[in-house]
């Protein structure tokens, strides 16, 4: 089966086209040894036959300066291990941007491989009268251009009929490439003879990029081939080719020159850079006051929607897998097999599905800001602030989907260029107070934190301490992300470059995969490490079972609303839990959580939290002798917890341990799928081992710190 | 093509000047990423430029291309009016 590759620059529409000729057949997958993702889809032509259509990263030029556009010139090279070799390309232009969106086919020409042209937008270039000749464009270069409206689905089928054509023709010579000077072409051929080995032909493409491209990975990898002490030679060649000028310089203004040969008199359009209504909206959007505004009052919406909209549906998924569950135990005799279905996998699916809702509307809202455009405004807005930490306005799409969930924005740290900044960024991403810590901060704001309000309800303490953690993790982040730059991550801050595409009223289709492919990546990733590590836990909590084992009669367990039978079971629960290997691991370490005013029960809820942080409330509730199925908004539960005593008789829980626990629970690293994604991400255990461990300490420090100032302070009344 | 800059005392760093006016690019100083980035989207000596926004984010057009750079790196981008580009451009060919 042929395969096509769908190449062009960022915001051309190309995710709208590649959709439109894909549909559902794309499949997401990884390149080896690189974060980037693998797009494919199937490509099915009107007589049935398919080609595979490898959608890559969106880039400008050849000259790759992140590890996505890397991507790019690999597979044209076919360098990619395991990739198929490509057949043909597939290049998508912006109509209403022509002569920029050449520059990366000038480079292109300059293979052997066919191409097909899809000029896309063209109904936005009619729009704004812009007139193109793709008829003498294409007798110009001796390529074929099909003229597109993606997001309109206009051309699509004539675009599908060309390509096929393409494919079974037979190959004809490029008619017109960039007129580079002499000297440039003298050094590409001898770099072609010198690099090349008796195994592999250095191509004209690979020669160039090795001859601008100082530094480049391509470099790097010729150099190994043949001898590294070549770069001598390498440079040698450069002098020769460029002289005193800039390379990249050179190669510039001769492509342009090109360019502008190729659509010399067929493309017209008013050249007087005049006001379009995209900029008009700009002067307000991207206005210091005005601009700023409007992103802080778009945040406060998203986050409303989120939280109000996910409400109803996690409340049906929880009760849909509390029924599951209980069908599903009744129908197994009691024993391991049935503890491990209902306790382990039933307990663990339910805990990943439950944050399914607010991961999507959040990837909703990305979506949607991203397709109009408006995103790489307000990653030009905050680029300022991020820049007093060390990081970029690349990296405020990441941090943001952290308060969703870390592991779509740790993914999402792929479109930053730089490595450092790049992993700084995904070091603390963790620390944006996701979805999973809402339910620690409800429990124990409603149980510790008093009732008390301003301004007729207004405002109010509990939801000011809500707004407290939520920050918290934030205003650490800064000094954290600070202190990397500065130390472990030391490096020059790359030059932030971005570009701000006109804004276009969003695809829904593009919209909708957008969200379909980021929640069934986050249910199949994330869920699947948080089902392991749930059920890994559940071991630990289970064995080594004793049932002979009696439910004891402390005097600080605190009868709740349940009936005599009810209350022995949950306190047996409690005894065997207590018994567990995950019990005694809890007395191990209750000396060192001491200072941090925890018992070895909250050691426990912590310990077992590692799958998902949420389950440190299900496990207090079943070492309270609630029963498990006890969640953030249950009174029994903040009733136990207010009136739960150490054997002295002092109360264990007090306002100082309730901060500390959230405190801990703010900065801790309680995910293995986060940790998990680092590591995947990162391609090496080292920096999933740092972010667990610095997280941890930072946890650990910040709840001590929280319990001994707030006892000082007599908050512990 | 000829020399990457065309010598002049007329031309100033593109954040010095008025939101709103266009300038001829005369030379894009540097050897950075960024530089090379600016020149491939047409950023050239002789190219018309205009600045959107200013701030500690600049806002520049070229040709249909709106991009976002940072001040200071913006400094590498030298630009002088029409009619100092158009002084230049003949002395440089009476010159040459």
């Amino acid at each position: 089966m042929p395969t096509l590759a769908l190449i062009g620059n960022p915001n051309t529409g190309k995710t709208t086209l590649f959709n439109a000729l894909t549909g559902l057949s794309q499949r997401v997958g990884n390149y080896p040894g690189v974060t980037v993702e693998h797009k494919v889809g199937t490509l099915t032509f009107s007589d049935g036959a398919h080609a595979d259509l490898v959608d890559l990263p969106g880039t400008y030029s050849l000259s790759a300066h992140s590890p996505d556009e890397a991507v790019v010139v690999d597979a044209l090279l076919g360098q990619i291990h395991g990739s198929a070799p490509i057949d043909a390309i597939l290049y998508i232009a912006d109509a209403t941007n022509v002569r920029r969106n050449f520059y990366l086919l000038s480079q292109l020409v300059e293979s052997d491989v066919p191409i097909v042209i899809a000029l896309n937008m063209t109904d936005l270039a009619d729009a704004r009268s812009i007139r193109i000749d793709a008829e003498s464009i294409s007798q110009r270069l001796g390529l074929a251009i099909v003229p597109v409206a993606a997001s309109r689905g206009q051309g699509i089928d004539t675009l599908r009929e060309t390509v096929q054509s393409i494919l079974v023709e037979a190959p004809t010579p490029r008619k017109t490439t960039p007129a580079l000077p002499s000297s440039v072409l003298d050094s590409v051929r001898q770099i072609q003879t010198h690099f090349s080995t008796d195994d592999y032909a250095v191509g004209r493409v690979e020669a160039l990029r090795m001859l601008v491209d100082a530094g480049s990975e391509l470099e790097t990898r010729g150099l190994k081939r043949v001898d590294p002490s070549d770069l001598l030679a390498l440079d040698h060649l450069r002098d020769q080719a460029f002289g005193q000028t800039e390379p990249a310089e050179v190669e510039s203004q001769a492509r342009y020159a090109w360019i502008n040969h190729v659509l010399e008199k067929a493309v017209e359009q008013v050249d007087d850079m005049h006001a379009t209504p995209s900029d008009r909206i700009d002067d307000v959007l991207t206005h210091r006051l005005w601009g700023v505004g409007f992103f802080a009052l778009l945040n406060a919406v998203v986050f409303q929607a989120i939280y109000a909209w996910s409400g109803p549906l996690m409340d049906a998924i929880d009760s849909a897998f509390v029924g599951l569950g209980e069908s599903v135990g009744g129908a197994i005799p009691a024993g391991p097999l049935q503890s491990l279905v209902v306790d382990g996998i039933i307990s663990g699916v339910g805990g990943v599905l439950i944050f399914l809702p607010q991961i999507a509307i959040l990837f909703f809202c990305i979506a949607i800001l991203e397709d109009c455009g408006y995103m790489a405004r307000a990653a030009m807005l905050m680029d300022r602030a991020l820049s007093f930490c060390g990081l970029s306005g690349k990296s405020f799409i990441p941090l943001l989907s952290g308060f969703a969930c870390a592991i779509p924005g740790i993914m999402a740290t792929r479109t930053i260029a730089d490595r450092r900044d790049r992993l700084a960024t995904m070091l603390v991403v963790p620390l944006m107070s996701c979805s999973a810590r809402l339910p620690v901060y409800i429990l124990f704001i409603a149980a510790f934190v008093p009732e008390q309000s301003w301004a007729n309800g207004w405002i109010n303490l509990q939801g000011i301490a809500l707004l407290a953690f939520y920050s918290l993790g934030l205003i650490v982040a800064i000094p954290i992300a600070f202190l990397l730059k500065k130390t472990l991550l030391k490096g020059s801050s790359p030059a932030f470059l971005l570009e701000l595409p006109s804004y276009k009223w969003p695809n829904p289709r593009t919209v909708f995969l957008r969200v379909y492919h980021s929640s069934r990546d986050f249910v199949l990733r994330a869920g699947s490490i948080i089902l392991a590590t749930t059920i890994a836990m559940w071991a630990l909590a289970y064995f080594p079972r004793d049932s002979d084992i009696a439910a004891p009669q402390p005097a600080h367990i605190v009868d709740g609303e349940q009936s005599p039978a009810e209350l022995s079971e949950s306190k047996r629960a409690a005894a065997l839990l207590e018994a567990s290997y995950l019990g005694r691991a809890g007395h191990v370490i209750e000396p060192i959580v001491k200072p941090l005013g925890w018992d070895w029960r909250i050691g426990v809820a912590v310990i077992a939290s590692f799958p998902a942080r949420e389950v440190v409330v299900s496990t207090l509730g079943t070492i309270y002798s609630l029963g498990g199925d006890q969640d953030e908004e249950s009174e029994a539960l903040r009733t136990a917890m207010r009136n739960a005593v150490w054997p002295d008789g002092r109360k264990v829980f007090n306002v100082p341990v309730a901060l500390s626990i959230m405190v801990f629970f703010a900065l801790c690293a309680q995910c293995a799928a986060t940790i998990a994604t680092i590591k995947r991400e990162t391609l090496s255990w080292r920096w999933a081992a740092f972010s667990f461990f610095y997280m941890t300490g930072l946890a650990y420090v910040g709840a001590f710190c929280t319990y001994q100032v707030s006892m000082a302070l007599g908050w512990g009344g | 093509m000829h020399t990457a800059t065309i010598q002049n005392h007329s031309s100033a760093p593109l954040s010095h000047c008025a939101v709103g006016s266009q300038n001829i690019v005369t030379e894009v100083a540097g050897t950075s990423p960024l530089s090379t980035r600016l020149r491939e989207l047409g950023l050239l000596p002789g190219v018309r430029v205009r600045l959107l926004r200013a701030g500690s984010s600049l806002v520049i057009q070229i040709g249909e291309t709106r991009l976002a750079v940072r001040r200071d790196d913006a400094d590498a981008i030298r630009v002088c009016d029409d009619a100092a580009f158009g002084l230049m451009a003949s002395a440089h060919s009476i010159a040459s």
